[in-house]
């Protein structure tokens, strides 16, 4: 056991000089002595799970970031739709499998949701998983029919504090964070008819139709729509204008009001993974989300880079969950 | 008419190597389990809808819908050579295509069948060229209410055609809608029913079923009757071509079977039986001398015949542009449609035209493949009918398995299909109509969220949906069926014959 | 008195029940309309009163006996091993792998029509044809045991 211990140290540390990491070796030591042959890592297939149907929005953006993960480093990167539960099956699927760094999956901002809602009885949460990086991130944006009265969304907010529960919205379903955030408007006084459809093109066809007065999206569904004409955005979500909608204000800076709303997806692994192979995975995030033509690729589909290293994503969604939390009452 | 502009690129489309492979491949498949007695084009569609993973949407739709018309085309078959309907709307043809085969004009009632079906197809095909369009340009008009109005028109009309197995059919629709209930409420976000299953947190799968329901009933049916009788001898099939005094009296049936057919096919609530049912009922009404219907009036088969394949077409309409179903089979398309990361609906023609004119390109081409089968090929298909089921039934089993497990590599969804398999079997014993549970399934969803929807954009108020003139209209129509249904009711005892879906 | 209509009714009215009774947990309005229990409980209140009105019509005819409408014979046996191969292989597909299970199932199928010999031939080339389109071709992740079979 001894010997092999050291041989595992000694591959291990041949496989830092080889790789990038000169540094922390000492801090890699206790990873050292764990038994498993983690210092070629990776030497076979990873198994990227997507815990939802393939062909959306959330499973192509991350088969194009597998196909780049494949090429980094040198390994297939398997896609698996495991679906069920709003992605809480894919979840509880990966975060069982062996912490090697073999099973990775896709993690969205609702597993926050998820379990922070006592009515699912979940049983896992953020510190169940190891984060390894951010992805994208989706930035929420409001449209109203080219026709729409809501010439700006000052005067939209007045009209709403003065006539409560007058607009409806149109959101892609409850508990999205379109739907957290009319909750968190109507905490500050904004009250708003929330209508619940089962995904983003159907609440854009309602809104389309003129049946809801505004319609809530990502900003690049928003951009979309405004490009054909059907939609004229009227503001994002956030404190800072989006790159896709570079001349609609933000909710912010036209009324004041600092509630924000966006989708976030990254990737994460089971709980405890192996350093060694957290390590290269983070590398490797990195190194292909920094990619221009990944960038390009995204910015097609509507999506937006959001690139954290797996300490800050980690904070973030830490600060999430807290706002999560205060906004909800859970 | 930018939509034969549209058409030709659908063409184009359509024609592209694999696509017509495919399209080859859904109408044979369709052929056969249309042949097979049992297996229908609800189960034929379920079943191979897991095998279209990662094949283009338009592929995979072109060929999922080629089952489901060339099923039409292959019930004739088995319904006229062995007196067994190969699917449940070809069940009226028995009444006269058998008698016609037993006098020796098997290949007359098989050539007036293909030939009706073909007619209809297109005339249902032309109609849904020239309607579907203005109907999806309109369709933005259809928001949740209007939703919630057209689903209680077909669910009216799914009570008001139930006929003589009324409690047992309102029993089967009632139990689908519950199923409907099970997971998360589209309002409130609770989860209701799922007992402790994560995997019921989404509802139940729709495949596990429909393939439970209607393919592995089937297959324990089956497997109880004939795993190893020896299939009947088949009579021969010669003169395809009906008698020169024949072709008008045909041809008259066959356009009035291609109405039924299209205007059934556009009312959700409906199945591909009862515009068969309706037509040879009226063919007998206005035929010159009805006592010839059942000893082999050749009308008794061009019309239902007619009238199935031209709903089959027609019923495409909604799906296109409203996304919804208007009977089982159409809703395991839809089904396909919602895999594939398509969704049917007001921008379905707009945003993807060059899905949407490829299927339909296709089904041009599909028909035309169906007539040459059905023709010049009719006797190979035949033989068909004498394949022995104990090679049939493990490989159809296994190969339900492992599409009941490919939708969301869950073998709790396999396991779903084997309760409701059984399930479906007792139910089909205890002649439960099993139609009505899967299209009020289907039906049941759009039901409440849209209802949800509908109150949220009223405020509550129960009203609003009588001050939209479109939504009024339907509900008008909805109150109309369920009246004039107790009213004849009460004294006829309503179509025969649709236990049997 | 073994109807199977009577029993499938008895199903009906059970399901229902458990429905209707999980249904009065939830809320029954909402802020704008029905709530999450309203329909459920409507619909399953339903399915069980015109359950029990029809298991009442079939006491009185009782015309199909379970006994009758039950396979006899080599029928039941067809049908009993079709359900129970099935379930052979949903239990034992997560320990053992889809290829032995599917080999066990097919192999049961198989032998009810054909002579256990052929019944064993037939289920080992269907299973590897159909673990080569399924695990290679489509590349569904089938469930497999240790040794990746």
């Amino acid at each position: 056991m001894e010997t092999t211990a050291k041989k595992m140290l000694c591959m291990l540390l041949g496989s830092f000089l080889l790789g990038i990491v000169l540094t922390g070796c000492g801090g890699q030591a206790p990873a050292a002595k764990k038994p498993a042959a983690e210092s070629n890592y990776p030497n076979k297939p990873i198994t990227l799970i997507v815990p939802y149907s393939a062909g959306g929005s959330s499973d192509v953006g991350a088969r194009l970031a597998a196909k780049r993960l494949e090429k980094e480093l040198g390994q297939p990167v398997v896609v698996e739709n495991v679906t069920g539960a709003a992605g809480w099956i894919g979840w509880t699927k990966m975060a069982k499998s062996k912490p090697d760094g073999y099973t990775l999956s896709l993690l969205n901002m609702t597993f926050i949701t998820s379990y922070l809602n006592p009515e699912n009885k979940r049983d896992m949460n953020l510190d169940s998983l190891t984060l390894l990086a951010n992805h994208v991130w989706d930035v929420t944006a409001w449209a109203v029919r080219p026709d729409s009265p809501y010439k700006n969304i000052k005067e939209l907010m007045e009209y709403v504090k003065a006539n409560p529960g007058k607009v409806t919205v149109a959101t892609s379903g409850v508990y999205t964070q379109h739907h957290i955030a009319l909750i968190a408007l109507e905490k500050l006084g904004y009250k708003m008819r929330a209508v619940h459809t089962t995904g983003v093109s159907e609440a854009l066809t309602t809104a389309m139709g003129g049946h809801v007065d505004i319609v809530s999206m990502g900003a690049g569904d928003i951009r979309n729509a405004a490009k054909e004409g059907t939609m004229r955005p009227l503001v994002v979500l956030d404190k800072q204008r989006s790159k896709f909608l570079p001349d609609v204000p933000t909710l912010f800076e036209s009324a004041g009001l600092d509630v924000n709303a966006f989708a976030l997806r990254g990737f994460a692994s089971p709980g405890n993974t192996d350093p060694a192979a957290v390590k290269r995975l983070e590398a490797a995030f990195k190194k292909i989300l920094a990619d221009p033509e990944h960038i390009a690729e995204m910015e097609k589909m509507g999506l937006e880079i959001h690139y954290m290293d797996s300490k800050d994503y980690k904070a973030f969604m830490k600060d999430v969950e807290t706002n999560l939390k205060k906004t909800m009452g859970w | 008419m930018e939509s034969f502009g549209y058409l030709l690129h659908g063409f184009e489309t359509a024609c592209s190597g694999w696509n017509l492979l495919y399209s080859l491949i859904g109408v044979s498949f369709g052929m056969f389990v249309g042949v097979l007695p049992g297996l229908g084009p609800t189960a034929g569609t379920a079943l191979l809808l897991p095998l279209t993973f990662g094949m283009q949407p338009v592929s995979a739709v072109i060929m999922l819908s080629g089952i489901y018309y060339g099923a039409m085309y292959g019930g004739t078959i088995t319904s006229v050579l062995i007196n067994v309907p190969g699917e449940s709307a070809s069940l009226i043809t028995c009444l006269d295509g058998y008698p016609m085969a037993r006098q020796g004009r098997a290949g007359t009632a098989l050539g007036v069948a293909a030939i009706g079906s073909f007619i209809g197809g297109m005339i249902a095909l032309a109609i849904l060229i020239l309607v579907g369009p203005l109907v999806a340009s309109q369709a933005l008009k259809f928001g949740p209410p209007e939703y919630f109005a057209l689903v209680v028109v077909g669910l009216s009309l799914l009570i008001g055609l139930m006929g003589k197995s009324l409690v047992r059919g309102l029993i089967a629709a009632l139990f689908g809608l519950t199923l409907a209930f099970v997971g998360m409420d589209p309002l409130t976000g609770s989860i209701r029913f799922a007992f402790g299953q994560e995997t019921l947190e989404d509802g139940i799968e729709f495949v596990s079923l429909a393939m439970g329901l209607f393919g592995l009933s089937e297959i324990f049916m089956t497997a109880e009757e004939n795993l190893n009788t020896q299939a009947a001898e088949i009579p021969k099939i010669q003169n395809m071509m009906p008698r020169r005094e024949e072709w008008g009296p045909s041809l008259k049936a066959i356009l009035r079977g291609s109405g039924i057919g299209v205007l059934l096919g556009l009312v959700p609530g409906t199945n591909s039986v009862i515009p068969t049912i309706l037509s040879y009922s009226i063919e007998k009404k206005i035929a010159d001398d009805p006592s010839r219907f059942g000893k082999g009036a050749i009308e008794g088969v061009a019309g239902p015949e007619t009238a199935n394949n031209a709903y089959a077409g027609a019923a495409l309409i909604p799906l296109f542009t409203l996304g919804i179903p208007s009977s089982p089979s159409i809703a395991v398309l839809l089904g396909a449609f919602i895999m594939h990361g398509l969704t049917p609906g007001p921008t379905l023609m707009q945003r993807n035209p060059e899905f949407v004119w490829g299927v339909i390109a296709s089904m041009f081409i599909g028909n035309a493949i169906l007539l040459v089968m059905n023709l010049p090929m009719a006797n190979m298909w035949a033989q068909l009918t004498r394949v022995p089921f104990k090679i049939m039934l493990p490989n159809i089993m296994i190969i339900m398995i492992l599409g009941a497990y490919s939708i969301n590599n869950s073998l709790f969804d396999v396991g779903m299909m084997l309760v409701f398999g059984i399930l479906g079997y007792f139910m089909k014993k205890a002649q439960f109509p099993l139609g009505p549970v899967l299209l009020t399934f289907v039906l049941g969803k759009i039901l409440e969220s849209s209802l949800m929807k509908s109150l949220t954009i009223f405020n509550g108020n129960f009203l609003g949906f009588f001050q939209r003139p479109i939504s009024a209209t339907l509900l008008i129509i909805a109150i109309t069926i369920i009246a004039v249904s107790i009213y004849f009711g009460s004294k006829d005892k309503g179509i025969e014959g649709d236990s049997e879906i | 008195m073994k109807s199977l209509e009577v029993y499938i009714s008895g199903f009906f009215i059970l399901f229902g029940a458990i429905i209707f009774q999980l249904a009065l947990s939830m809320k029954y309005y909402g802020e704008y309309g029905p709530g999450p229990g309203l329909l459920p409980l409507w619909i399953s209140g339903m399915m069980v009163v015109l359950a029990a009105v029809n298991l009442v019509a079939a006491l009185k005819k009782n015309n199909q006996s379970f006994a009758d409408i039950l396979p006899k014979g080599t029928g039941l046996i067809n049908v009993l091993s079709c359900i129970g191969a099935y379930a052979l292989f949903i239990v034992t597909v997560p320990y053992l792998g889809f290829t032995i299970s599917s080999i066990a199932m097919l192999f049961i199928l198989f032998s009810r029509g054909y002579t256990w010999r052929r019944g064993l031939c037939l289920s080992l080339l269907v299973t590897g044809i159909l673990f080569f389109i399924f695990g290679f071709v489509l590349t569904v992740p089938l469930p497999v045991n240790e040794f990746g079979w």
